[in-house]
């Protein structure tokens, strides 16, 4: 009788411990700062109209606090990885485009310039292209990577 | 009933983008679900589906009911603007000083809203303007005026938004705030 390889799941807890961590600060912090939200926002110059602008900072900070907690729990794996991948996608798009257009502005994710003032560069558009990119990687690692519970679970 | 007329507005507002956010994620977004149904089996599937479309419709939910109650919310009907230090001036003591040039009125709210009506003598800068802007706009003021910003009401925050973005992005030091904004002008007439 053949057993299954035992796997180490500690690289995906730290993936996910990180992953989950980074988004559920960002959104309590957006959640405290509504005007810098939306003047975030608006920053990155998209052809939104303004109501639109207004529900997406609007949504933003709940959808990211829910997909921290769920990612730090492993709630319902599958759906919260793939509103990860969406959402790290779309930041990494978006803060990609801001750096080629040579926008200086402040990313509006999370600031770590409370930390050490040095990880200010973090928030600009290239800092955040490129944190958007390593957590990309850490997401797109569980979603290969991670090992499945049985199915009919999620 | 201005609790009321908000409710109304917000849930028009938040049913129309639930059935844009949906129909979105429905065309776009379905590939995901559909790869992880097909390793997971058809039911679980289906469940992740409706799991993956309430995450923005709870999202959208919570912030509308965040925004509502949050004293600088975009929705709030329980505003306590703090002025931030910044000085509060009455119409009568600012169209005067305006009308003969000693100062410089700035309506804070979007260049649509601007448009349609504005104070006499104001010129538009909206609070959500990039600082690119707002360099360019001090450039062409003489910033040893006094410059009074308004917007909507006495408990709109878009005027101490850009007041503050003034003080801290270019050193504007002289600002005050115009009390009542809009509405309290318009209540002032006659």
């Amino acid at each position: 009788m053949e057993t299954e390889p035992a796997v180490n799941h500690l690289p995906f807890l730290l993936a996910r411990m990180l992953l989950g961590g980074f988004f559920l600060a960002a959104g309590v912090q957006k959640l405290f700062l509504p005007q810098q939200t939306l003047s975030s926002v608006y920053s990155y110059q998209l052809p939104l109209p303004d109501s639109l602008a207004v529900l997406v900072a609007t949504a933003l900070p709940w959808t990211e606090i829910l997909l921290g907690a769920a990612l730090l729990l492993r709630l319902w794996p599958g759906v919260t990885l793939a509103w990860t991948l969406l959402l790290l996608v779309l930041f990494l798009g978006l803060t990609t485009m801001a750096w080629a257009r040579g926008l200086a502005i402040d990313c509006g994710c999370l600031d770590l310039s409370r930390i050490h003032p040095s990880l200010k560069v973090l928030s600009t558009p290239g800092g955040a292209a490129l944190r958007n990119l390593v957590l990309l990687g850490f997401a797109v690692g569980l979603w290969f990577c991670q090992p499945r519970r049985s199915a009919g679970k999620f | 009933m201005r609790f009321l007329d908000q409710l109304v507005a917000n849930t028009s507002i938040l049913i129309f983008y639930d059935l844009f956010f949906t129909f979105t994620i429905l065309f776009s977004e379905c590939y995901l679900l559909l790869y992880e149904s097909l390793r997971m089996g058809g039911i679980s599937g289906m469940k992740k589906f409706l799991l993956f479309l309430a995450f923005p419709a709870v999202s959208l939910g919570l912030g509308a009911a965040w925004q509502s109650v949050h004293p600088l919310g975009y929705w709030s009907f329980r505003k306590t603007v703090p002025s931030d230090g910044f000085a509060r001036v009455t119409w009568g003591e600012t169209a005067s000083k305006v009308g003969t040039g000693e100062w410089l009125l700035i309506d804070a709210r979007t260049e649509e809203e601007f448009q349609r009506a504005h104070l006499p003598g104001a010129v538009s800068l909206p609070s959500h303007s990039f600082p690119e802007m707002i360099v360019f706009f001090v450039e062409e003021q003489d910033r040893n005026k006094t410059a009074v910003i308004y917007c909507d009401t006495a408990e709109c925050d878009r005027s101490v938004e850009l007041a503050r973005r003034l003080r801290d992005e270019v050193g504007w030091t002289n600002l005050r705030i115009l009390d009542g904004g809009m509405l309290g002008w318009k209540r002032s007439r006659p």
